[in-house]
């Protein structure tokens, strides 16, 4: 007899069997046996658990209509009353593996049970979704299945039995930005000295804490234009017109600003000030020009060597996300591109 | 082009083209230069900036700033 632990299974209309792309739009489906990769994880479940039901929709009926897709499949998913949902895996997916996550995250909130996902690291569901809701990771394709179903199955029953997890790096999930405390038998200075040493003799050896990676940006060509070049602006130095109208924050920023500069000779301290919590403002304030070099550059102007981009592009690094600078950065990037700027001057603090 | 005066540190993240700025508070200025001077010495900046865009790299580079804009 099986366990007690009812499943239930969120597949898109491709691994149902009902369809490619051309059934992609169909609303959510469901019937009361195992579909598709469900009779394989059945079969890794085992005796512990069952799936009482598998749901299945297309997936660009997911992305169309997202999070009020998801709740509606939520509800769906309800009525059979599982302890635990599993939606994928989703391996490399884009649509997808965001349909997965939202339909997770749905009934978490819906239905207050756990529910997991499993994709491959590039799904961008992992950056929007990791930190609110269990993913496993996958291969890149199914031909990974076999592996990331006996992940997903051992997971799940932990889940479904109402089971803590582990950490992240134990159990075999993507960490959720959670930190917990707990006593070490030793202490940090030792520890520090075993790793270093471990580190000097070659010996394996594991962080505790991982720095950040920077992605590597591959230079673009240099710019050899011989008419002027058409330059835009960009400063992190939290310049903003008098007033800060737009609310520019001083740290922490999420958002970036826009002035025009048409009309603009130089950056006076009447107009414009700095509200940049993270370095002393005097000498920005006093001298605006002094963190955008407006005035020597419309200098250039004149004697034809640059064309300035019509507006300047504000905001401020100060405690910034790396994120979040990241998608400011690729936002700003964007439309100095749709404005046909050759190059870019951003004067950092 | 990057203008900040943590040109190191700008390196290690990956910034391509980076010019060395004079100062954290204010990367473009030197308040201790009379106005004039000041002028000047931002108008260089901006300069070696421009130039920085017609050298073709391959790794985050710091291009160095003439003695006296420093």
């Amino acid at each position: 007899m099986r366990g007690e632990i009812r499943v239930v299974h969120y597949i898109n209309q491709y691994f149902a069997g009902a369809g490619g792309e051309d059934r992609a739009n169909i609303g959510p489906q469901s019937g009361e046996s195992p579909i598709g990769p469900g009779v394989g994880l059945q079969r890794a479940l085992g005796e512990a658990a069952q799936i009482v039901a598998t749901v299945f929709c297309g997936d660009n009926y997911m992305a169309e209509k997202g999070d009020v897709a998801a709740v509606e499949i939520a509800h769906l998913i309800g009525e059979y009353s599982p302890q635990v949902v599993v939606a994928g895996p989703s391996f490399g997916s884009g649509r997808y593996g965001l349909a997965c996550a939202q339909v997770c995250y749905a009934v978490q909130r819906e239905l207050k049970i756990p529910a997991l996902a499993a994709m491959h690291e590039e799904s961008p569901a992992v950056d929007l979704f990791r930190r609110r809701v269990v993913i496993i990771p996958t291969g890149r394709t199914a031909a990974g299945m076999a592996a990331a179903l006996g992940a997903v199955a051992r997971i799940a029953v932990k889940l479904g039995r109402g089971e803590a997890l582990g950490t992240p790096d134990l159990e075999g999930y993507f960490s959720r930005g959670e930190r917990s405390n707990e006593f070490s038998e030793t202490q940090g200075a030792v520890r520090a000295v075993d790793m270093l040493a471990n580190r000097f003799q070659g010996k394996a050896f594991q962080t505790e804490w991982p720095l950040p990676t920077y992605d590597a940006v591959k230079a673009p060509p240099a710019v050899t234009t011989r008419r002027p070049i058409r330059l835009g602006l960009v400063t992190e130095g939290g310049v903003v017109a008098k007033g800060n109208p737009d609310r520019l924050p001083s740290g922490w920023a999420n958002k970036w600003v826009r002035y025009s500069l048409t009309g603009i000779e130089d950056l006076t301290a009447t107009d414009f000030e700095t509200i940049d919590g993270g370095f002393d403002t005097r000498a920005g304030n006093d001298e605006p020009d002094r963190l955008i070099p407006v005035d020597a550059l419309r200098e250039l102007e004149k004697e034809g060597k640059v064309q300035l981009h019509g507006e300047l592009y504000s905001t401020v690094g100060n405690m910034g996300s790396i994120s979040n600078m990241r998608r400011i950065g690729a936002e700003m990037a964007y439309e100095l591109r749709r404005a046909g700027v050759d190059a870019v001057l951003v004067g950092a603090t | 082009m990057l203008v900040t005066a943590l040109s190191p540190l700008a390196k290690t993240v990956g910034a391509n083209r980076i010019v060395r700025g004079k100062a954290v508070s204010h990367p473009f200025g030197d308040p201790t230069l009379s106005p004039i001077d000041e002028r000047r010495f931002r108008r260089r900046l901006v300069e070696k900036a421009l130039s920085a865009l017609a050298i073709d790299v391959d790794t985050p580079t710091v291009f160095e700033a003439d003695p006296e804009t420093t």
